[in-house]
């Protein structure tokens, strides 16, 4: 199973090699919102250094649903959905595959926007090693439940529409724990960041276990 | 084989779903009688009280209808995996539900909003309660669009079963990460000092009036128009 | 000779749409069958149902020994499945493209070469994104990464579409080839002269049913 999901995982991330949408588009799109939110909030420095792990996560939500959109886009042009039915691969390994790439992709973006607070909000990262696992356990999250509702508006004409809908009410949670685990990595606050670092772990373990399950079973049509 | 196509909606009332009605016709006037005329106004609240007897019964109307929903999508999925087109009553059941508990959600957070500009002063709070019942809200709506899909019938019935699912193990979640968030939310609904009698009474007959309603609106779950039937 | 497609009565449905009805069909195994039939026949539908992707509401289905109705997933890895679409990645190279799908069907890479050769695809092309390429040569991708999987059950609608007449003949070639070495294959075509002698036995379809047999048993 582990070489099937590399395997599923190297072809996504060689398609997005080769289409450079990921790198191209959407993470300057993600850093623009950076800038967008500062223009927003009429460049108040003091409430950009405040609000800066909040909102690292809305660009990340911005960025990352454009993201699995793409993923899955990819899928159904061409009846490629046909083929994924039809393939050897079990579906678990489809699952995790996808997953695994979306994981480097959004890591990806996410490394780009922290960089893009720590220049622009000027933020002074206080816990290193919260920061990282916050954003391992968010960025692990936002894979797994990308995937899964991703299937989910997959072949659909409104799924630009629809996939945003059904995620971001499911990844508030993430949202949530991962700003106040920010929040406290940035010394803004001295909160429970550890706690909610491991939230967002327990999030993704959850959706995973029931992407395992269901995938298959949200592939097939008719 | 013959092909036939009905063009009109059917109704499908029956003796059950009409005493029903009747029934909670009767239990809305009492609950409106009670509530508005003969309970007493609160010692701290005033009549602002009032709209409690509609948010609380709403809340819990909400809750049970998406646990229906959440049960009626299991039912489903199990009957559908034995035969194909099998347990699709379960699934309009589901739908229905889920149209229900979104509508007394949608009651739930506007009386919560107005109770709370009388009480609190302001319409909205970011406690537990009210953040999830609003992202429970939401959730609920993206089902109901999920549901309107133009594809295939089964497809869409099977991913809505599925979204149900997961939501309901999500929900839990939602409301356990908003609640160690904030806890600001009145706690005591049902633990006052002005607690009597007749709020006793009044609750059970809200419960059964908004009861009532549930069920009359999921069992008009109307047959789609245009059904073709084949008689083979 | 085992059977390897047999269909008794079989209703299938799509959507409210009932795309069988009551279809009887036998296949054996080595045989090429041609699948003629007006659109609207059902045609495309009976090669998804074979392929598993439409569910059996009712009646016998069973390909390659499996029973339809129990496990419609299981026979999927024997099988190759060529559909009006190409089921193509426009972004990647079109070795990369045939090399994926020959893991994924559990063949050696190296074979992705050799395919490529067999369907006619020119070597300085398999260095180029599948996106640019024209619609010809996209079929024939598309082919390749049939071939490299070697499938048991070869189920294709209207291969031919595209193709230009050399790689047609290419085609049915290739097609020669596998059935000759035991693999049995289904195929749709309006083409006339029909399939050019390849196909051992044709059946029109009509209605989501069998009209006609030309090798009826």
């Amino acid at each position: 199973m582990l070489a099937e999901t590399l395997l599923v995982a190297r072809k996504d991330l060689r398609v997005e090699w080769r289409a450079k949408v990921a790198l191209g588009q959407v993470t300057p799109l993600a850093l623009l919102i950076l800038v967008v939110f500062a223009f927003a909030l009429d460049a108040n420095t003091s409430l950009l250094k405040l609000g800066a792990g909040g909102l690292y996560w809305v660009a990340v939500l911005y960025g990352g649903t454009l993201l699995i959109q793409r993923s899955f886009d990819v899928e159904t042009d061409d009846g490629n959905m046909d083929a994924f039915r039809m393939s050897a691969i079990s579906a678990p390994s489809l699952f995790l595959g996808k997953a695994l790439a979306l994981f480097v992709q959004i890591g990806l973006l996410e490394l780009v926007l922290g960089l893009g607070i720590a220049f622009f909000y000027e933020v002074r990262i206080v816990d290193w090693a919260l920061l990282l696992v916050a954003a391992t356990a968010g960025t692990v999250a936002f894979s797994v439940c990308g995937v899964l509702w991703g299937v989910m508006s997959a072949g659909l004409r409104v799924r630009a529409t629809l996939l945003p809908l059904l995620l971001v009410p499911v990844l508030t949670p993430v949202l949530l724990a991962g700003s106040r685990a920010f929040e406290t990595a940035l010394g803004v606050r001295a909160d429970a960041g550890w706690t909610w670092a491991s939230l967002m772990f327990v999030i993704a373990a959850v959706h995973t276990a029931i992407g395992l399950g269901a995938f298959g079973f949200l592939l097939e049509e008719g | 084989m013959t092909v036939v196509t009905t063009s009109r909606v059917k109704m499908t009332a029956t003796p059950i779903t009409r005493v029903l009605g009747v029934l909670a016709l009767a239990a809305t006037g009492l609950m409106a009688l009670l509530g508005l005329v003969v309970s007493p106004a609160d010692v701290v609240q005033g009549e602002a009280v009032r709209m409690l007897y509609l948010h609380v019964p709403s809340i819990w109307i909400a809750y049970g209808a998406f646990v229906l929903t959440s049960v009626s999508s299991v039912l489903f999925l199990r009957r559908s995996k034995r035969r194909a087109d099998r347990g699709r009553h379960y699934d309009r059941l589901a739908g229905s539900a889920a149209e229900v508990g979104v509508v007394f959600a949608g009651i739930t957070l506007i009386t919560g909003m107005l109770w709370g500009k009388v009480t609190w002063g302001t319409y909205w709070q970011w406690d537990a309660r009210l953040t999830t019942t609003i992202l429970l809200f939401v959730t609920y709506l993206g089902y109901l669009a999920l549901r309107r899909l133009p594809a295939d019938p089964m497809v869409r019935s099977r991913r809505a079963a599925v979204m149900a699912l997961i939501s309901f193990v999500n929900v839990p979640i939602v409301h356990y990460s908003v609640d160690w968030w904030r806890t600001l939310h009145q706690k005591a609904e049902r633990r006052t000092e002005t607690r009597n009698n007749w709020r006793n009474v009044l609750d059970i007959a809200l419960f059964h009036g908004c009861g009532d309603h549930c069920g009359c609106v999921v069992d008009h779950s109307p047959v789609p128009s245009n059904t073709v039937r084949r008689i083979a | 000779m085992s059977t390897v497609v047999k269909f008794e009565k079989v209703v299938a449905v799509a959507g409210s749409f009932p795309v069988l009805t009551g279809l009887d069909l036998r296949v054996d195994q080595g045989e090429v069958v041609l699948l003629r039939g007006e659109n609207g026949a059902g045609k495309t539908s009976f090669l998804r149902t074979c392929a598993g992707l439409i569910s059996v509401n009712s009646g016998d289905a069973c390909v390659l020994g499996f029973d339809m109705r129990v496990d419609r997933r299981a026979p999927r890895r024997y099988i190759g499945l060529l559909g009006h679409e190409n089921h193509l990645y426009r972004d990647l190279w079109v070795r990369e493209h045939v090399e994926f799908r020959a893991a994924a069907a559990g063949a050696v890479e190296s074979d992705t070469d050799a395919a490529l050769e067999k369907v006619g695809v020119p070597e300085q092309l398999w260095t180029v994104p599948i996106g640019s390429l024209s619609a010809g040569q996209r079929r024939k991708v598309a082919i390749a990464s049939l071939v490299v999987g070697r499938p048991r059950l070869w189920l294709l609608d209207e291969p031919h579409a595209t193709l230009d007449t050399k790689s047609r003949e290419n085609l049915d070639l290739i097609l020669g080839e596998a059935s000759a070495s035991g693999a049995t294959i289904i195929f749709a075509s309006h083409e006339r002269p029909p399939g050019n002698g390849l196909a051992s036995r044709v059946i029109t379809m009509g209605g989501g049913r069998v009209l006609e047999d030309s090798g009826a048993r």
